[in-house]
């Protein structure tokens, strides 16, 4: 039976892997074999290939039959491929350059050069459009002439450490409008420019990146087209600024973020505030105390003892925690979209789906580091996961229909019981959002990696931990209150709960523990309301689920206890 | 100067054209073979039909140049979707203003002219299979349309940023209210 032995039929998730051929070599012929012995197993299989078929089948006759078909007739491709062919091919190129070394007359000269600069600002701007791997130094070098072709007007920009925040005019180097501690702390920003040789004057321009990059011996240049700005990242180890990356807007290659990031760890990130407005230096004065708003203020980030390798230091468990901490403030660590994980030199925060003004939240929260990457695949549409609608109860078998209508009649109606189930079923997509959340955390943070946290970062960790736990608890006493009227009426296991007994060690083992027991529930009643299929005899359901919730309340208990 | 530098040259370019053309009709092939899903992906990310046809070409545009210019795709199909998906939500993000494409196909299926070959019952099947499509979460749905198009988890993953565990994820729940949904 399923409830008891959890364990040794594979779950749905695995035979969905296993027939899509997503399992592991092993795992699948243990799949494989388990299935040969076991005809409930085979018998879901089939169900869910029932499903394929007709997810397949409604490929087929809706959406390829009564989706629009495109309005115009295809392109000829062969055609747009030797376009291309005679953009990447410079023969025409070359034979310009052919005529030009030839003794023609002065006329014929003039046009070639014409053409000459024609092709080379086409091919300019095709390079641009098409592809994002500009050349840095090229792209540099226009950005350069277009902030020396526009009228220059004042501006200002925000520079923010690790710990503060300051607001200065753009160009200008000068202390006079900051309180002391302000003034100290650009002191110490000042000398960290100049001894990596960048211009402290104007920070926020292509030319100072330019003079900086032009100076090194080695570097590694990236560049990278985004929506609406192209970013140059080089990397170096011949400077005291390790790595640099510059964003230009694309419309008019103008400056407008800048991350940068030293030797000795330290990272700046400079914004351009505001608009081409110019401000007044009283506005500048007021603003000259601003902090992080209280909900977004970071912790100093523990140093973590890395060595700094030739490509640059690997981004600390420290960084990643900070990131997720900043998710976790704005709810952003809950359900689909955003994901973080560490890799080399970069905690990388990817996400889709995400509204742009939720992007921005994201970004302002964790942008702020030159080791963190953002990568969000837009979509307006989407403001938050969309939720699935409630869902309709509709019995799988015919035993769950029979206790389906038993609900029903004790609840007063099909209507009533498709509303409990409703309710349930959000409440324990929220809990798994938790448990997931929780998951994730024990799995990014093992015991080893928690112990080279500096306190104050195990403390935030503690701190995230007990709020999904508080959260997961809500959900849990939801749940059981609202199935209460079901299942007090039903005979049954009174729900006691298995005193676990064991005392775990850490917290990353009780999570392990917690997350079985919350998706067991989850399991159970996706099963009671018909949204899965079970082995389970009906009227064993109710009691298991009795048992479920008091052994999620039990491992909620032991986790928190592992928590302190 | 004798002639033979200037066959050699010539041969190159032969073989050059040749090598040219072998791609151009890899290229071409696939083009033909899934244009028409790469359109209805796009339309199903909501973009209007002269947007969604016009980016579905350009993505295998995109797909040439990728691939002349020496870059080594292990899987195209997987490729082209991924480049679709990013495109299809720039613009989408370009036209925010504008209503995301609505296909409608509700009311087409429900429309007495839909097809007569198909029986009461089975367009009664065919409806709800929809509507319970249309009830999936958005990443649901594209887990599972992504997978119809043939894409592997880790190439869905690719797609739209998230984990190949995470798909797998996505799509037992999708499977699973699927399967809740029309029995």
């Amino acid at each position: 039976m399923k409830g008891s032995s959890l364990t040794l039929h594979p779950e749905e998730e695995q035979l969905l892997r296993y027939i899509d051929g997503e399992l592991p070599t092993r795992a699948s012929s243990e799949v494989r074999s388990h299935l040969e012995s076991c005809w409930q197993c085979r018998a879901a299989l089939e169900e869910l290939q029932n499903v394929v078929s007709q997810c397949v089948h409604y490929r087929k006759s809706v959406l390829q039959r009564h989706l629009p078909t495109p309005p115009a007739p295809w392109v000829d491709i062969h055609r747009q491929f030797d376009e291309i062919d005679a953009s990447v091919e410079p023969v025409l190129f070359n034979r310009i350059l052919r005529l030009l070394k030839s003794p023609f007359d002065t006329a014929t000269k003039k046009w070639a050069v014409a053409a000459a600069a024609l092709l080379v600002l086409l091919g300019i701007f095709y390079r641009y459009r098409q592809t994002p791997s500009v050349h840095a130094s090229e792209l540099l070098r226009q950005a350069v002439v277009s902030a020396n072709t526009h009228p220059k007007r004042p501006r200002r920009i925000q520079i923010r450490t690790r710990d503060r925040r300051l607001i200065r005019p753009a160009v200008g180097s000068q202390k006079a409008a900051f309180g002391a501690a302000d003034a100290t702390a650009l002191n110490s920003l000042q000398a960290m420019f100049e001894r990596a040789n960048y211009s402290w004057n104007d920070p926020l321009s292509a030319q100072s990146f330019q003079a900086w990059r032009n100076q090194l011996t080695d570097k590694r240049d990236e560049v990278s087209e985004e929506q609406q700005d192209y970013r140059i990242e080089t990397r170096t180890d011949s400077s005291d600024l390790r790595h640099a990356t510059l964003t230009l807007r694309t419309a008019d290659l103008r400056p407008v973020e800048e991350h940068l990031e030293f030797s000795n760890q330290e990272w700046v990130e400079i914004t351009e505030v505001g608009d081409d407005s110019a401000p007044s230096l009283s506005a500048i004065a007021a603003e000259k105390n601003e902090r992080p708003p209280a909900g977004k203020v970071k912790p100093p980030v523990a140093e973590v003892p890395q060595a700094v390798t030739a490509r640059g230091r690997p981004a600390s468990v420290a960084e990643e925690l900070q990131v997720l901490a900043a998710l976790h403030d704005m709810g952003a660590d809950l359900g689909d979209p955003v994901e973080v994980s560490r890799s080399g030199s970069e905690v990388l925060v990817s996400g889709v789906g995400i509204a742009p003004a939720r992007q921005e939240e994201i970004k302002n929260a964790i942008g702020s580091n030159a080791h963190v990457v953002v990568h969000f695949s837009d979509s307006p549409a989407a403001a938050a996961p969309a939720q699935p609608a409630a869902p309709n109860p509709t019995p799988t078998g015919g035993d769950v229909r029979q206790l389906q209508s038993r609900l029903a009649e004790q609840l007063g109606g099909r209507a009533n019981l498709d509303q409990l189930a409703a309710q349930v079923l959000d409440s324990s997509e929220s809990l798994m959002a938790r448990a997931y959340a929780l998951r994730r955390l024990a799995e990014q943070f093992p015991l080893a990696v928690e112990r080279e946290l500096s306190v104050s970062d195990r403390q935030l960790l503690q701190r995230m931990r007990g709020e999904h736990l508080a959260a997961l608890r809500q959900q849990a006493t939801g749940i059981a209150r609202d199935l209460q009227p079901v299942l007090a009426s039903i005979n049954g296991d009174a729900g006691t709960a298995p005193d676990t007994g064991i005392p775990l060690e850490s917290w990353q083992l009780a999570t392990e523990n917690l997350f079985q027991s919350a998706r067991r529930l989850d399991k159970l009643l996706g099963v009671m309301f018909g949204a899965a299929p079970s082995e389970i005899p009906p009227w064993q359901i109710s009691a298991q689920l009795k048992t479920s919730l008091a052994q999620l309340r039990a491992a909620s208990d032991s986790y928190e206890r592992s928590n302190k | 100067m004798s002639s033979y530098p200037l066959g050699e040259e010539l041969a190159g370019v032969v073989q050059k054209r040749r090598a040219a053309m072998t791609l151009q009709d890899q290229v071409a092939q696939l083009f033909e073979e899934a244009r028409d899903d790469v359109f209805r992906y796009l339309l199903n990310l909501g973009l209007y039909p002269p947007q969604a046809q016009e980016a579905a070409q350009e993505v295998f545009l995109r797909l040439y140049t990728a691939l002349k210019k020496g870059e080594e795709i292990q899987n195209p199909r997987g490729w082209i979707f991924r480049v679709a998906h990013n495109l299809g939500l720039r613009i989408r993000a370009r036209e925010s203003s504008q209503a995301p494409f609505d296909p409608d196909l509700e009311s087409r299926l429900a429309g007495p002219a839909m097809d007569p070959e198909q029986n009461l019952l089975e367009r009664e099947q065919t409806l709800r299979f929809h509507q319970a499509v249309q009830r999936l979460s958005e990443q649901q749905r594209r887990c599972l349309m992504l997978r119809l198009e043939g894409l592997r988890y880790p190439e869905i993953g690719s797609v739209l940023g998230i984990s190949a565990s995470a798909v797998g994820e996505f799509l037992r729940r999708a499977i699973s209210r699927l399967k809740k949904d029309e029995l």
